[in-house]
């Protein structure tokens, strides 16, 4: 579903209902949002006006959401699909690799596969600090960085992920997968730097 | 719970290590079928690498979901959304 399905109306409500359906349905999810606008663009004023973009955006389309649907990842899409038409572009977010690299550097499924970090050990996960675990995620590319956000902070199911990000639940599964294999290696640079033996009782292989 | 003498007993190397841990992902996700959680628990009990992806996925995303900070969100954005729609 593109952005011009998503503003095709289902039905239409009044202006009582329509405020209503806002607070009751939109507004309960706004720490949720500002937190994965955050994540994305890695600056609080951007992430402000990007969910403010996004509240004014599902206002405005409202009619095209069905009462009892799922509100949040209605809105999770028009936010992503906000950042990446308005945001991404003027994001002050530093250059990183863009995703298409990232895929060539993994190139198959074969390749990830044999490049898995098999040496991060639980217990360096568990000495790191929130400030350690922020950083290891900003430092993946943005496509990897929101499918962990989506998956393992917001709890949405594949077939939810699939649809706010537009891909095949497929494409979701590999993605995800490459995704934590990049953050392993970003964890456990971290664990290592702050002098955790991160090969000690390696996972055998 | 296995033993410390039966966990000696456990493969060090798995041959189906992809696989495996493409099914870890599910079932840490809440995606696997009963079927299949089963199976890789039957599966784990037997084999060292996978106890071990396992427990370092389902750490990671715990970590992640609880140790990750959470922004609050800035004091007037609710009111400066509630403003724009009004005007609207």
């Amino acid at each position: 579903m593109d952005e011009q399905e998503e503003i095709k109306p289902t039905q239409t409500y009044s202006d009582l209902e329509k405020h209503r359906v806002f607070d009751k349905e939109f507004m309960p999810h706004i720490d949720s949002m500002y937190n994965f606008a955050f994540r994305l663009t890695n600056d609080e004023d951007d992430a402000n006006d990007l969910v403010q973009d996004t509240y004014l955006k599902a206002f405005r389309f409202i009619n095209s959401f069905s009462q009892g649907t799922n509100a949040k990842a209605w809105l999770f899409r028009i936010l992503k699909n906000s950042f990446i038409n308005d945001f991404r572009k003027k994001s002050k977010e530093p250059a990183k690799v863009d995703y298409q690299d990232v895929e060539t550097t993994y190139n198959s499924e074969e390749d990830a596969e044999t490049n898995q970090t098999v040496d991060l050990r639980v217990e360096s996960v568990q000495d790191l600090i929130g400030d350690e675990i922020a950083n290891a995620l900003n430092a993946l590319p943005v496509d990897f960085r929101t499918v962990i956000i989506l998956c393992d902070v917001e709890g949405f199911t594949y077939e939810e992920m699939a649809k706010i990000l537009d891909i095949p639940i497929g494409t979701v599964r590999s993605r995800l997968h490459r995704a934590r294999m990049l953050l392993k290696d970003k964890l456990k640079s971290y664990a290592k730097s702050l002098g955790y033996d991160v090969n000690a009782d390696s996972m055998a292989d | 719970m296995v033993s410390e003498a039966e966990k000696i007993q456990k493969k060090i190397s798995c041959e189906h290590k992809a696989d495996c841990m493409k099914m870890v992902q599910l079932i840490v996700d809440g995606q696997a079928s009963d079927e299949q959680i089963n199976q890789f628990k039957l599966n784990m009990d037997k084999c060292l690498p996978c106890e071990k992806g396992y427990e370092l996925e389902k750490c990671i995303k715990e970590t992640m979901k609880l140790r990750l900070e959470k922004k609050a969100i800035p004091l007037n954005l609710i009111d400066c959304i509630k403003q724009k729609i009004n005007m609207l």
